[in-house]
């Protein structure tokens, strides 16, 4: 039994953490906090689900086009809404992803329906045996894009002019623009990138929990508690959280209460909070006053 | 001052005079020489949007039908729907403007406990009839109220049924629950542990989830270590379907009972034949395979105004109310007023919509049906093995 729930619990995890790295990206580069995160991935996998009944491409293909259909969403929004609060006070930028919260939430609904529908998997339906564990094989694609995902945004961040840049405009946005980074172009890319790995998980998602417009909101709630748990700032935290989360959530299901799964989730939180508010992976930065 | 106090006063009484003036002149709130003007109440746009949808198609499908064949006694109906977010402040503000401002004759085939329990009594002291407010509250299913009519059981009914159906049908010794935690399935877990005691077996395993839960695979796990005959099933099509493929993806096959909601074709859509194959589902709404001339009729109703929507738990439930509301005013005459509506209501008796199990009003009982069938999921369609 531990085996089944811990490794179903490591693919609960990794469905989280896809998410918490599009947030933390988003707010690496751009400080702000994008509660629309999940619901932009949720618009996006609606979008790639239409185009696949309309076109009939196989779904390869559209897993593909999901970067591209993700990368736009992300960047039109960055464009329309969030670009002219940049230079507002932090809590405009807040509120305004929560409007974008609602916005796509009730525009998804009322363009496609309140119907759970079922999504296609690229994987095979039926589930691979390890260590005694009965693993859907869409759980392990979950589980390798993740790290693969984590893969390259760390090279990005750590090697490439752009991702330096990027981590430099969320240090000290003046400071970055005095010396050269273009901060619309950072804000920009950041959205675009996110959005777009936020699409992709919400396609891999989707066979799993089948796809309708909630299908992202609890997702989101535990992306941001990995994240937190985590650190908030770190990729690698994000998704070590998440998986934490995961397996937590499910051996406390299984073994105490299904009930109160999600309240103990947070309660880690907040606990973790308390004693290491930094989160598990960041080291914590001084301020001088 | 006196004398234009006066005039204020006279002012005043004229003005109410004329208000009270339209009404005094009116016969019967919502009733016109060639039209009734029926309301509801729906949660469009919320978790329960899709079911709401569903059942608006299927009263509104009905309504439309019996206009296009003439009316009832020479009236058209109108039906006036209002979303209501499934937010009661919001169901109290629109109930209001439905009942005040449209005039309503009576409320028909709403959705919602929380929602409609908050307006009952406004509804009450209005005495604007209410027929089939869906939804798991006694004040709904088994209402007291002189003007509410249920056809709904009460979630515990069902529950009872369940696990009666369980052992006694099934033959069930090890009975374990799945259940959605809140009123709708915690109801059904309470009546089935109930009915359970009287035959002296206490539930192998529990476990519940969440409507936001995106995963039960501990659930199911935990529940596969009971080791059970039988799983009875609380639960709504989204969650049923995500248990029996994780049940599926155990390599676990216990049988399965599980409610109305499980024999909705989006479950069958969801998880595919294979997942579903064997599972019983409790029945308090027709399902649109079974072999009856008023199911049949249901579904070329709703084929011709929404073609687009299956027939099934939804639509079936917002169409008996079309129908009980329809055949009662009726029997009620060219002289439609409220009050015999409500008469007519009561002397229904034993009146089958044929997409429901009948119903048994009288003066002294408003509640749901009684009784229940069964049906089991056979290669990807609804075998009826129970009527009622």
């Amino acid at each position: 039994m531990i085996p089944q729930l811990v490794v179903s619990g490591l693919a609960l995890g990794s469905i989280y953490a896809l998410l918490a790295l599009s947030l933390v990206l988003i707010n690496k580069a751009t400080d702000v906090v994008n509660f629309a995160q999940g619901e932009m991935a949720m618009v996006g996998t609606f979008v790639c689900f239409t185009l696949l009944a309309r076109t009939g491409l196989p779904l390869v293909i559209i897993l593909v086009l999901a970067v591209p259909i993700g990368g736009l969403i992300g960047i039109v929004t960055e464009r329309v809404t969030m670009r002219p609060l940049q230079s507002a006070p932090p809590i405009n930028s807040l509120i305004a992803t929560i409007g974008l919260w609602m916005v796509f939430h009730h525009g998804a609904g009322w363009i496609w329906g309140y119907d759970p529908v079922r999504f296609p998997s690229l994987f095979s339906p039926n589930p691979v045996n390890i260590l005694g564990a009965r693993v859907a094989e869409n759980s392990l694609g979950i589980v390798g894009v993740s790290f693969l995902v984590v893969a390259v945004l760390y090279v990005f961040f750590e090697y490439t002019r752009a991702g330096i840049a990027m981590r430099a405009a969320s240090m000290n946005r003046r400071a970055a623009q005095l010396m050269g980074v273009n901060i619309g172009r950072v804000s920009l890319t950041a959205w675009g990138l996110a959005t777009a790995i936020s699409v992709v998980s919400g396609l891999l998602v989707a066979p799993l929990t089948f796809l309708d417009f909630d299908i992202m909101f609890a997702v989101l709630l535990k992306a941001f508690a990995g994240a937190i748990l985590g650190g908030f700032n770190s990729l690698v935290g994000a998704v070590v959280g998440c998986l934490v989360i995961g397996v937590i959530e499910n051996l406390f299901a299984a073994y105490i209460s299904a009930s109160f799964k999600d309240t103990f989730a947070f309660a880690i939180i907040i606990a973790v909070l308390m004693v290491r508010p930094q989160g598990l992976f960041t080291r914590q930065i001084a301020k001088k006053v | 001052m006196t004398q234009s106090r006066r005039t204020v006063l006279t002012m005043l009484a004229a003005g109410v005079g004329a208000a009270a003036m339209p009404r005094l002149a009116l016969a019967e709130p919502g009733v016109t020489k060639d039209k009734i003007l029926l309301g509801s109440f729906l949660p469009l746009q919320s978790g329960l949007a899709a079911g709401a949808t569903q059942m608006k198609e299927g009263c509104d499908a009905y309504f439309r039908s019996v206009n296009e064949a003439g009316g009832v006694n020479g009236r058209k109906i109108e039906w006036l729907v209002e979303n209501d977010s499934y937010n009661p402040q919001q169901t109290a503000a629109v109930v209001k403007k439905l009942v005040d401002r449209d005039e309503v004759f009576a409320m028909v085939s709403t959705l919602g406990t929380v929602t409609a329990v908050a307006v009952l009594p406004f509804l009450a002291q209005r005495g604007v009839p209410i027929v089939n407010p869906a939804g798991g509250h006694k004040l709904l299913n088994k209402p007291t109220d002189k003007n509410v009519f249920g056809i709904l059981p009460m979630s515990s009914e069902i529950g009872e049924s369940m696990a009666q159906f369980a052992v006694n049908t099934l033959k069930a010794k090890r009975i374990a629950i799945f259940f959605q935690n809140d009123q709708f399935g915690k109801d059904q877990r309470d009546g089935a542990v109930a009915a359970l005691k009287t035959l002296n077996i206490t539930p192998v395993a529990e476990s519940s989830y969440v409507p936001s839960d995106v995963d039960v695979s501990a659930q199911a796990v935990a529940l596969k270590q009971g080791n059970p005959d039988v799983v009875i099933l609380g639960v709504i099509p989204k969650h049923g379907a995500l248990f029996a493929k994780e049940a599926q993806r155990l390599g676990w096959k216990p049988k399965m009972v599980g409610h109305n909601t499980m024999a909705d074709p989006v479950v069958l859509e969801l998880v595919g034949a294979e997942a579903l194959e064997g599972i019983y589902v409790n029945l308090m709404t027709a399902v649109s395979t079974m072999d009856k001339p008023a199911v049949k009729q249901a579904n070329a109703v709703l084929g011709k105004y929404y073609p687009n929507t299956k027939p099934g738990y939804y639509p079936y439930l917002g169409m008996a109310g079309g129908i009980i509301v329809v055949e009662a005013m009726k029997r009620a005459g060219s002289d439609l007023t409220r009050a015999k509506l409500i008469t007519e209501l009561e002397g229904l008796g034993h009146f089958e919509t044929g997409v429901l199990p009948p119903i048994d009003w009288s003066a002294s009982y408003h509640g749901g049906p009684r009784t229940f069938g069964y049906a089991q999921w056979k290669n990807g369609t609804l075998d009826v093995i129970q009527g009622w």
